[in-house]
């Protein structure tokens, strides 16, 4: 697919003032870029200076840049010109709002995006949120406590971003034991080609792009060539721990959704893959030799089961501002979005879409029996 | 490694029901214990720690590392520290992808000099061959600044201040280490740009004192700060200071962590402009920054013994361990349950303290893993600690036992662990400075070096004069070079004379070999 670029001001443009008929577009080098120093908490509350952009209230406006050698800087000029005439109507807002929040900002290698600081602290809320969640399920059991104080914590570092996040941790939370490990990027061929199954799901997307979730939307692709996620992978003796496993991961989604993220549901009629949770069963212990002595003196293979969650469930949690076009106006969302006690918002959309699951199909009848519901690791 | 996998084997043997106390015996029943001692060969002893001690596991890549829980604790626990004083700072975090476009990585030759041996390509996707090879970063300067000259035009987006935290690929071709050299380590790496120089040269200085802290607060390590020398700096910046670490026990120095002003240099290169207050065009003043994984390496070297890993308490992720030594009609679950209620009360008191209730391995056996493993503190339960109400608390960096009334327990574990951390900087700082030599001659320099002293000497402060002493100095225990000038200035008398060149020195330098 064709990267694109936006204007240097898309802004300007896309500002229905309903007052008044659009301004001018004037150059973009004759304006100066709202500075990020703007959200600093003494002007949390201002409006945001392309709502009400004011001639007046310019200083120092730069002239034209002469053509640079820059050979990047050159293509982004040649590739805005493209954008402005091209770019289909309904991927616009989308785009325009992950760049314009500075979240984002395209990269000179297609398919890889940098995330800006708006972005990582995102990241970096949902990380410690993650970690929570993650030391509650290893104590096998869900406090409506613990449930709140994240909440509470998730509001606060709104309104905190440039303290230190982990400040809000219950301390309870703090003191339960989290194991983390670091494994090398590279795989070895050899490694790599001795879960064929693992490589036939993989393979298309080495270098390729993955399909658009929609047509509509075909231009705005929310999978990128690189992007970071948490994963876990767990390995245990029996089936019913895997198992169980799996469920108590659904089980706190869903408690979260009905629980404490119930007003922020939209009525897309669409559902999204946040996150998943699988039971792998025991073919990865198989072909990687996985076993162990059970208690009997036996070989067995273990169980295993991973969950993960990516920067992706936040790009996600972007799309679905833009369903927001019919209940939000563009100028109360960019308020939205570049006002720091508002955040939240922004945080809980992301959140909200931690409760679409992918089950493994041969779960589906159970979910429906609601036999799901309650299911605990053996003693 | 085949010599690897014949000590894993070993390690894992069923455990004896004794305990011994002499070593040989230790290891005869237990399965534990190093076969190379430190003092007599460092880089096996080494290499042998890190893996039994389960810090590390070696990756069918060469040159690749596992870092396993143990590890990562630590570099969490670092993290921990650095990242809120960086955001204190202002400085942000962010994520640039890990390629890098030819075009671009090209475009600062010195830069890419520096780093050519060392880039690692991508070349294919799936089956096919990639129209144009992509490189992976060794570090993010030419992935990051074409944009740092998109978003800075005005005075007001100065100082455009950003950090991340990642993981850099350089193929190192020569000597894998585990932590301390390897082909992909995790780092932070800070980027900034200010309108005035004073803004840059003020906060290299800032954040290498945070740095100073992470090694001798947290590792407890001693370092110098200092200046490198032109030849030692940072390929296309304008100077570099780093805190600079010994290991004695191999004579070589090491960077511990450095901090670039790497001056406008690359603010020319990619065209970091903006206008500043009188309208006028001008360009950025730019820093770098960076510790990584390394700093884990520096710590096992330093404070390792024949026992195994020495864990400063502040960033073990295990602070204490608590061992149950149940005893023949004994009553075996007060014993436990004592041991649980002491681990609860450390957690409550926010120590980080676990049990070690495991029903297939003695006691002996026990206390030899966690001190293979380093925890700061051991805490033993036995029928007569429980009938008196009292624990007996053993310590890893000098083998004291105390004992320890339980009413008084939290406070008296606080001070120890104060204690441990205090005197394992106290002990390195001592050994490292037994091995500072002061010399003056080319004679007395060639001395000192082959008695794996850190050599303190004047110099002239020439590019020539030290490539020199590189030339006249090679051999196959590496070539001696600077590891930099410090701060702290001894008195330089008037007419001193370089020790290597004859020239009137303008300077005190360390020199040495280092990793």
């Amino acid at each position: 697919m064709k990267r694109f670029m936006l204007p240097r001001n898309p802004l300007m443009d896309a500002v229905e003032l309903p007052s008044s008929p659009s301004p001018t577009p004037t150059t973009s080098s004759t304006k100066p870029r709202p500075s990020s120093r703007k959200h600093k908490p003494s002007k949390e509350n201002d409006t945001p200076s392309f709502i009400t952009p004011s001639p007046a209230k310019l200083k120092s406006p730069l002239p034209p840049r002469p053509p640079s050698s820059n050979p990047l800087k050159r293509k982004l000029t040649a590739v805005d010109a493209v954008t402005n005439n091209s770019l289909p109507a309904p991927s616009d807002s989308g785009i325009k709002v992950v760049v314009n929040t500075e979240m984002v900002e395209y990269y000179d290698i297609s398919s890889c995006y940098i995330l800006r600081p708006w972005s990582m602290a995102i990241w970096e809320i949902m990380q410690s949120f993650i970690q929570c969640m993650s030391a509650i399920l290893q104590e096998h059991e869900y406090r409506i406590a613990d449930l709140f104080l994240l909440n509470i914590y998730i509001s606060q570092s709104c309104f905190n971003f440039e303290n230190n996040v982990l400040e809000f941790f219950d301390p309870e939370v703090k003191k339960m034991k989290i194991k983390t490990c670091y494994f090398p990027l590279f795989v070895s061929p050899e490694i790599l080609q001795k879960e064929k199954d693992h490589v036939e799901d993989f393979a298309p997307e080495y270098g390729t792009l993955s399909s658009p979730l929609c047509g509509a939307y075909r231009s705005f692709d929310f999978r990128s060539r690189q992007f970071l996620w948490q994963e876990r992978h767990t390995a245990f003796a029996t089936k019913d721990e895997a198992d169980a496993e799996v469920f108590e991961i659904l089980e706190l989604y869903r408690r979260i959704y009905e629980e404490y993220l119930a007003a922020f549901i939209p009525n897309t009629g669409r559902g999204i893959q946040g996150a998943t949770s699988y039971c792998l069963g025991q073919n990865f212990a198989k072909m990687f030799e996985i076993n162990f002595e059970n208690e009997k003196g036996e070989k067995a293979m273990v169980w295993k089961s991973s969950w993960a969650y990516s920067t992706q469930t936040m790009q996600r949690g972007c799309f679905r501002i833009r369903t927001h076009d019919q209940q939000v106006t563009k100028t109360q969302l960019y308020r939205c979005t570049r006002v720091r006690p508002h955040n939240s918002i922004l945080i809980s959309e992301a959140l909200l879409i931690l409760i679409s699951i992918n089950i493994p199909k041969k779960h589906e009848q159970d979910l429906k029996d609601g036999n799901w519901v309650g299911v605990k690791p053996n003693p | 490694m085949a010599g690897t996998e014949a000590k894993k084997t070993e390690s894992k043997k069923p455990a004896a029901k004794q305990s011994g106390a002499k070593k040989k015996e230790v290891k005869k029943e237990t399965g534990l214990g190093l076969t190379h001692r430190k003092a007599e060969n460092f880089g096996e002893w080494y290499s042998e720690v890190v893996v039994n001690a389960e810090m590390i596991e070696y990756y069918d890549i060469s040159g690749c590392y596992i870092l396993r829980p143990w590890s990562m604790a630590i570099w969490e626990i670092m993290q921990e520290f650095f990242d809120p004083e960086i955001k204190k700072m202002k400085i942000k975090n962010c994520y640039f992808p890990l390629f890098v476009s030819p075009g671009v990585l090209q475009k600062e030759k010195d830069h890419v000099e520096g780093f050519a041996p060392e880039v690692a390509w991508v070349t294919k996707s799936g089956e096919s061959e990639l129209e144009i090879p992509i490189a992976i970063r060794p570090t993010s300067e030419t992935v990051m600044y074409p944009y740092y000259s998109k978003w800075i035009r005005g005075h007001r987006d100065l100082p455009l201040k950003l950090n991340q935290w990642c993981n850099v690929v350089r193929w190192e071709f020569s000597n894998p280490t585990p932590f301390i050299r390897s082909r992909e380590f995790l780092w932070q790496e800070g980027h900034t740009a200010f309108a005035t120089k004073d803004e840059a040269d003020a906060e290299v200085l800032e954040i290498l004192e945070l740095y100073r802290r992470i090694y001798e607060e947290y590792l407890a390590v001693p370092v110098i700060k200092g200046k490198k020398s032109e030849l030692e700096k940072f390929a296309g910046g304008l100077y570099t200071t780093s805190v600079e670490a010994f290991i004695p026990n191999t004579g070589r120095g090491i960077q511990g962590a450095t901090s670039h002003c790497l001056g406008q240099n690359f603010a020319k290169m990619f065209e970091i402009n903006f206008e500043n207050e009188k309208g006028e065009k001008a360009m950025v003043w730019q820093n770098s920054w960076a510790y990584s994984t390394r700093t884990i390496g520096v710590m096992v070297m330093v404070h390792g013994d024949d026992k195994g890993l020495v864990l400063p308490p502040k960033v073990a992720s295990v602070q204490v361990i608590v061992i149950p030594v149940p005893y023949k009609d004994a009553d075996t679950q007060g014993i436990f349950d004592a041991c649980s209620a002491t681990v609860n009360t450390l957690n409550e008191a926010g120590i980080r303290a676990e049990s070690d209730s495991r029903d297939n391995y003695s006691p002996g056996w026990k206390y030899s893993n966690w001190e293979m493993k380093g925890v700061p503190l051991r805490i033993e339960i036995g029928p007569k600690d429980l009938a008196n109400k009292q624990v007996r608390a053993v310590r890893r960096d000098n083998g004291a036992k105390i004992d320890i009334a339980s009413a008084d327990l939290v406070v008296e574990i606080k001070k120890l662990l104060d204690t441990i951390q205090q005197n394992l900087f106290d002990v390195a700082k001592q050994k490292r400075d037994e091995c500072i030599q002061i010399i003056h001659t080319w004679d007395e320099f060639v001395q000192a070096l082959n008695q794996r002293k850190m050599i303190l000497a004047p110099w002239c402060d020439e590019e020539e004069v030290e490539a020199d002493v590189k030339a006249r100095t090679k051999g196959e225990m590496g070539a001696a070079k600077t590891l930099c000038s410090p701060f702290d200035q001894p008195e330089l008398p008037e007419g001193t004379k370089c020790f290597a060149s004859g020239k009137p020195a303008t300077k005190w330098t360390y020199w040495g070999r280092s990793y």
